[in-house]
């Protein structure tokens, strides 16, 4: 996050302090004896081609700032701009940049690393997108080393034009090559950062959970990472879509493009690409991700299961309690949840779920007896059936090293809101007393040491049990265990929940009041190419 | 700033930090005693056309999170991202959107209203581009109302169309309209904060003190406040921007879009990355053929805006309005922005400081060497190869032509104290801003424990002390007297603060001007 009351003078001398890597010297800081080095170069690529590991260096380069983030085809005032407070920061096509917190830089140190993948889809977002990614406190209180990272996104990082060519074979997938390239960076170089190569953990939200899904299944990353996790990141469709490529063909025809002169490609100012998107609908700058060729990429774990790399993984996977569908988001009546009486609330779900109300309320009490019956309506089943698919997929190849999660602890946003999309990863990095949606006095603090300790545990052991940590079983075939993340955390069966969640999916209820994405506008502007 | 470590809750809640504006009721947050309300619509306009207040509501609006930024021409990491960490927020030609920072809600409580104009020439910035520019620890240390706000810029506020048609009559001023709107919406809501519309500063930073001398020069802003104050900027000579120059831009935009004057209209729906790069090209052109600087700004049409003071000299309706104007000691020649020598200034010794003496003043070293020990006998020689002349005799100039023309007092300041980054390094331009906004704990490269806490309460209190009373002094502000033409009395910012009389006069008239291009600074086009 960059901004903080500050207590100690920050270092930042000529000589001091210096990382030794394989390519040559970076001079980061010391902020309250954390080492930090922001904007670390890790590779460099030509539109649409593959990326190539940085060239060395003579004398010292500066790690001080954050490196310039991807462009994006729509980058619009989110609606979640209060709960997820956003950074948004210059972008530029050159965005193979990282960042790094340690609490050391002596290569005999071997601590844990922790590389986080952004979410935003595989179209938006950056490595300090969120205030909450900042590393530093997850660094300090964990003791590991933190790595979080920019790379290709949207038409630059998945544009399939292997048709038109060797040069572009992977073009449909390059933005998840970034990330292999910065595992590789990680490999050769996290020494000089007090890290251990032989322990890497990959970690992600939202997309980010994707990117990690994506790698998994990814021959080129086998062996670059030792553990994974997926918070969020789990909708069946996606990634390992159909090989589609209708919106290649629509862009190339929308530009004006003679398909004998492919190459203009890369030199269109990416204005264009923006101008010619946000004609064809606000979601439009969305439709871009990963490619199966069965190549770089083999598909996806619900296509062709878990590779046998995957397989001795271990893996955390789950999701938050309300996700998209929380009551910040989408509401009803007047919107105070936690104002209605008992039977005002019977009503409000009764009317919403019609002739399968009874069944709604039984699967509610029986799933969550220790929540409101009304947060029924506000419990998300967009992705939480990924996440118990994810968990039976790898469960019925055989693991027993998958663990499963639920973030069910309420947010004080107008006094109770469900945890949003995105609401866990302040938790999971310690920063939840910073984040003022997510701030509860005298709460937070436990709670954050506790799922932040889970985390750093994983990143340590393959597992994420630790002294003081409720125990947490593995969800294999034969039991089907969960940890729920609440005030008062407990791992339990999950079989009462999935049944819930898999009704919720098969009826939908509609809410009186949503928040609507405002009309996308675009960052920056201005030529850029 | 948004993000800090927080000791309270903070959330929204229903009916907790709501207002009734004009337009409607808002809702912010209350922040540990502070309530804070977030991009606060102030006014709407359609593009190139003045802007109109705010339309009525039915309800609550919420206002927390910060609105929209205006468009830049070019967004790209400024060299300056580490000593002023800048916050880039989403960018939208709906940008009149403010932020206010407040202890009271009773309009009974009327605290004095602090209107802050961000910095970034007439081009770039927003009311929330610095980190510093946060008013939660400005407005609980003072108990101030403190104000930051967005408005139009670079094409979008001062492309003067005025030579198509009546509608477009103050096309060329509309970045200062926005700005006049913004204070017309202070004017008659802000006492629902808490505030008093009759204690009204505005203050701005380098491209923010040009504004605020451009509402001195302006008619339309006359009664809508009472004091102002200029650091780092608004205080350069040049020819004003003249409507036969503004309209030869924008005559060339139109040619670049390829837009007949019959159908200028079509301007406003331009995809605004085409209109940036056809003005881009339109001002360099201007430039070339003109032989002049072409550039984007306040237009002189003698009518929204008189043109600046040093070539129309200071209007007579807003000469009883207290000054405050002062720079930093090193602006864009402290030593991170243009280095000279190798390592670190602080560890050179001194024949290679020499070395670099006769480098950079050839046969005025010596004259150098001796006035800088004279005039800062406790720093480093060193430092005036890092020490800004050009806008510290610009203050100097501007302050001496307020005395000349007006009775109003006028104080003036001079912020020399250095940062320990980089092993030393001169007060860059906006080093001062955290220290104003009481800031300055949270930034990296401005935070020296035990000299920071005691300096940002002398700044902070003397402006809001200012905005008070129209005078900087009381509390623990060291004695400052006014500025006058024989004494020159500065209050100098630094470990020990304490106010010189013309103690930097000599220095300056033997300091040669050293050259650099501001083009390395700004970032270059890829």
């Amino acid at each position: 996050m960059f901004i903080k009351k500050l207590t100690k003078q920050v270092i930042c001398n000529p000589d001091n302090p210096l990382a030794h890597t394989s390519d040559g010297v970076l001079r980061g800081l010391i902020v309250d004896d954390t080492y930090i080095f922001r904007g670390i170069r890790y590779a460099a690529a030509k539109r649409f081609g593959m990326p190539e590991p940085v060239s060395p260096w003579e004398g010292v380069k500066d790690a001080i700032i954050y490196g310039p983030v991807c462009p994006e085809l729509q980058t619009v005032q989110p609606d979640d701009n209060y709960t997820v407070p956003h950074v948004f920061y210059p972008q530029d096509e050159d965005c193979q940049y990282l960042n790094v917190w340690t609490q050391s830089l002596d290569p005999a140190k071997k601590r844990p690393v922790m590389v986080w993948l952004h979410g935003g889809g595989f179209s938006t977002g950056s490595g300090i997108e969120h205030f909450a990614y900042d590393g530093e406190n997850l660094s300090r209180e964990g003791d590991v080393v933190v790595v979080t990272l920019n790379h290709r996104l949207n038409i630059l990082g998945h544009f399939d034009l292997s048709a038109y060519g060797d040069k572009y074979r992977y073009s449909a997938n390059v933005g998840l090559a970034d990330l292999v390239e910065a595992l590789r960076w990680v490999q050769r170089n996290i020494g000089a950062f007090g890290g251990d190569p032989e322990n890497v953990t990959i970690f992600g939200q939202s997309g980010g959970g994707g990117k990690v899904c994506a790698l998994l299944q990814i021959p080129s990353a086998d062996g670059l990472f030792h553990r994974a996790v997926i918070q969020s990141g789990v909708i069946p469709e996606r990634p390992g879509r159909k090989h589609d490529n209708s919106m290649v063909e629509k862009v190339i025809d929308g530009l004006g493009i003679d398909r004998e002169h492919i190459e203009e490609l890369e030199s269109v100012p990416y204005w264009k690409f923006q101008k010619l998107i946000a004609g064809m609908g606000p979601r439009a700058g969305m439709a871009f991700g990963p490619c199966r060729d069965d190549d770089f990429y083999m598909g996806s774990i619900f296509d062709v299961g878990p590779t046998e790399h995957a397989k001795t993984v271990p893996v955390m996977v789950g999701n938050v309690r309300g996700e998209f569908m929380q009551n910040y988001v989408r509401t009803t009546d007047d919107g105070q949840k936690n104002r209605w009486s008992a039977e005002k609330a019977e009503s409000i779900v009764r009317e919403k779920f019609g002739d399968a109300a009874d069944e709604a309320i039984r699967l509610m009490k029986q799933a969550y007896p220790q929540y409101p019956l009304q947060d029924i309506l506000f419990t998300d089943s967009m992705f939480r059936p990924g996440t118990f698919d994810y968990l039976q997929a790898r469960a019925k190849a055989g693991c027993e090293n998958t663990w499963g999660f639920m973030f069910g602890m309420e947010m004080p946003v107008y006094s109770g809101t469900l945890p949003w999309h995105n609401a866990e990863i302040p938790y999971v990095f310690r920063n939840a007393d910073y984040i003022e949606p997510s701030y509860i006095p005298g709460v937070t603090e436990p709670m954050q040491d506790l799922v932040s300790s889970a985390w750093t545990a994983f990143a340590k052991y393959g597992t994420p049990n630790e002294e003081g940590l409720p125990e947490w079983k593995p969800y294999t075939k034969d039991g089907h265990w969960m940890m729920y993340f609440d005030r008062e955390p407990r791992a339990k069966n999950a079989d009462a929940e999935e049944k819930l969640i898999r009704f919720l999916l098969d009826h939908p209820i509609e809410m009186t009041h949503v928040r609507r994405q405002k009309q996308p506008v675009l960052f920056g502007g201005g030529p850029r190419v | 700033m948004y993000i800090r470590k927080l000791t309270s809750l903070v959330s929204p809640k229903i009916g907790q930090a709501e207002v009734q504006t004009k337009a409607g009721i808002l809702r912010g947050v209350l922040s540990d005693g502070t309530y804070v309300f977030r991009g606060v619509e102030y006014a709407h306009a359609r593009r190139f056309h003045l802007p109109e207040p705010p339309k009525p509501w039915e309800g609550v609006k919420e206002a927390i999170v910060y609105g929209n930024a205006c468009p830049e021409i070019f967004t790209c990491i400024p060299h300056d991202q580490y000593t002023v960490p800048h916050y880039f927020t989403v960018q939208s030609e709906d940008c009149q959107y403010l932020n206010v920072w407040t202890r009271h809600l009773d309009p009974e409580a009327k605290k004095p209203v602090m209107v802050w104009f961000h910095g970034g020439g007439m081009m770039t910035g927003s009311g929330v581009e610095h980190y510093a520019y946060d008013g939660e620890e400005l407005s609980k240390y003072a108990d101030v109302v403190v104000v930051t706000l967005n408005h139009r810029l670079n094409v979008l506020g001062f492309l003067d169309l005025s030579a198509y048609g009546e509608e477009y009559r103050f096309s060329g001023n509309a970045g200062t309209a926005d700005l006049v709107a913004a204070l017309r919406w202070v004017h008659d809501n802000i006492e629902a904060f808490g505030g008093d519309p009759e204690r009204v500063m505005i203050f701005g930073q380098s491209g923010g003190g040009g504004k605020v001398a451009s509402m001195l020069q302006c008619p339309y802003a006359d009664g809508l406040y009472s004091r102002a104050c200029l650091q780092s900027g608004g205080m350069r000579k040049g020819p004003d921007l003249l409507p036969e120059q503004s309209r030869k831009v924008a005559a060339y935009v139109l040619e670049e879009l390829g837009i007949s004057p019959e159908n200028v209209s079509e301007i406003e729906t331009v995809w605004y990355d085409e209109l940036a790069a056809a003005a881009d090209k339109a001002l360099k052109k201007t430039a070339e053929e003109t032989g002049s600087r072409a550039f984007f700004g306040p237009v002189a049409d003698g009518d929204f805006y008189m043109g600046h003071p040093f070539n129309a000299g200071f209007r007579k309706e807003s000469a009883h309005i207290p000054l405050l104007v002062g720079n930093v000691f090193g602006e864009f020649c402290n030593n991170f922005a243009f280095p000279k020598g190798e390592g670190s200034k602080n560890s050179w010794s001194r024949e290679y400081t020499e070395a670099q003496y006769r480098e950079y003043f050839g046969g005025k070293a010596d004259a150098v060497r001796e006035t800088f020990a004279e005039t800062y006998p406790e720093k480093n020689p060193a430092d005036a190869l890092f020490m800004d002349g050009n806008m510290r005799r610009g203050v100097l100039d501007f302050a001496a032509l307020r005395c000349r023309q007006s009775d109003a007092p006028v104080y003036s300041f001079l912020f020399n104290l250095e940062s320990p980054f980089n092993g030393g390094t001169t007060a860059w331009h906006n080093a001062e801003i955290p220290y104003v906004f009481h800031n300055a704990e949270y930034l990296e490269p401005s935070f020296i424990p035990g000299v920071t806490e005691i300096l940002q309460d002398i700044m902070a209190g003397a402006w809001a002390n200012f905005v008070a009373s129209g005078d900087p002094n009381g509390g623990n502000v060291p004695l400052w007297p006014k500025f006058s033409l024989s004494g020159q009395e500065t209050m100098v910012f630094d470990k020990n603060t304490e106010v010189k009389a013309g103690h930097d006069k000599k220095l300056l008239s033997v300091l040669p001007v050293i050259p650099f291009n501001m083009q390395t600074l700004m970032g270059t086009k890829k």
